[in-house]
């Protein structure tokens, strides 16, 4: 069965308010942005203008999942409403094509991370963070300076990601180090998207 | 909170189970139904359970020499699924799935098919509407059950047509 997404048209017809990021238009906007983050890792998308009254983290659920797809709401992120609005089948972190986690926990996440024969058949971990951006802005806060270099940077990128637990980065290490079997990141602050494919390097410098 | 609860429903008077409603409904001019939803549904809060949508279904079937599946074709469908908070608190659910590429109405069946079943605020409209469905879809079939008879070959000349070219 091929189904069509909610037309932004649609929106006024129904009896009920659904966020903008259940429409289709919307949904294409925050795609295109997790296809430029993927191609460029290190770019920060702001998904700010496009997300109405839901966060990040669910405007990539919603466009990333639909029945076809199996997840893990690992750290119950995403309220029931919406994870049965995006009609994912759930499934163990193991076995998903997505796990849904909070950034500021250990990660305590074994994705699947494809085979020799089909490594894009891996999972994809969507990580959830305070902030995201290119310099330090409060020294106060649990802030991380990464520098991401590898296909897709031009030379060098420096990323600041706040509140992210510090065994993610080592557990990143491990899930990639056995090219090209291995685990991509989307990382998500509030309003804005970083990905970090398994190609991509990472450096802590703080 | 109330499930698709069909033991409720399946018997409601002249109005038939719960499984021939919608039919019933989709039997009568679109504005009429979607009006009188519109009216019930201010009295609720509508929240979809999944997201309405609208597509092709394709029908899929094995051929009976190889037993290998084909798409024998396509079809226009669209689905609903929602759950309506009453003024009490209460929280009731409907759905439909409709031969149709329109999924705000497959929405309005959704709600009429919960008001229904639930016996809510409304539902004597609503009810109306389904015997009122119920007669012309009796109509189409009654229509269509006559169309089909005189569509009718008797078989049994052609055989006798046969034997009379074995003799030649």
């Amino acid at each position: 069965m091929s189904y069509e997404s909610l037309s932004n048209a649609d929106q006024e017809k129904q009896h009920y308010y659904l966020d903008s990021i259940w429409y289709a238009d919307t949904q294409n906007e925050i795609f295109q942005s997790l296809m430029q983050a993927m191609s460029r890792p290190g770019s920060i998308h702001n998904l700010e203008s496009r997300l109405g009254k839901s966060n990040a983290v669910t405007a990539v659920l919603a466009t990333l999942f639909d029945a076809q797809v199996t997840a893990c709401n690992h750290d119950s992120l995403i309220t029931d409403e919406d994870w049965s609005l995006s009609q994912c089948q759930t499934v163990s972190s193991d076995a998903a094509n997505y796990i849904i986690c909070d950034g500021s926990l250990p990660c305590s996440i074994n994705p699947n991370l494809g085979s020799l024969v089909s490594p894009e058949l891996s999972g994809t971990v969507i990580v959830s963070v305070n902030n995201l951006s290119n310099e330090i802005t409060d020294t106060s806060k649990e802030e991380r300076l990464w520098r991401l270099s590898g296909p897709g940077v031009d030379g060098e990128i420096d990323v600041v990601v706040s509140d992210l637990h510090s065994s993610w980065l080592q557990q990143r290490e491990n899930w990639n180090s056995e090219f090209p079997l291995g685990a991509d990141l989307i990382v998500v602050s509030e309003t804005s998207v970083l990905a970090l494919p398994r190609t991509t390097k990472v450096e802590c410098l703080t | 909170m109330s499930g698709l609860d069909h033991n409720s429903t399946s018997t409601n008077g002249d109005i038939g189970g719960r499984v021939s409603w919608t039919s019933a409904l989709m039997a009568l001019p679109r504005e009429q139904l979607v009006s009188t939803v519109d009216e019930i549904a201010k009295e609720f809060n509508v929240r979809p359970i999944a997201l309405p949508a609208s597509g092709l279904g394709m029908l899929k079937l094995k051929d009976s020499a190889l037993e290998q599946s084909f798409f024998l074709g396509e079809f226009p469908l669209a689905t609903a699924s929602i759950e309506l908070t009453l003024a009490d608190g209460r929280q009731i659910q409907g759905a439909a799935q409709i031969l149709d590429d329109d999924s705000s109405y497959a929405t309005s069946l959704a709600i009429a098919d919960a008001v229904l079943a639930h016996k809510v605020s409304g539902f004597e409209s609503l009810i109306e509407l389904v015997l009122l469905g119920k007669k012309n879809v009796l109509r189409e079939q009654a229509i269509r059950n006559s169309m089909l008879m005189r569509t009718k070959v008797d078989f049994s000349l052609l055989s006798m047509a046969d034997g009379d070219d074995d003799e030649l």
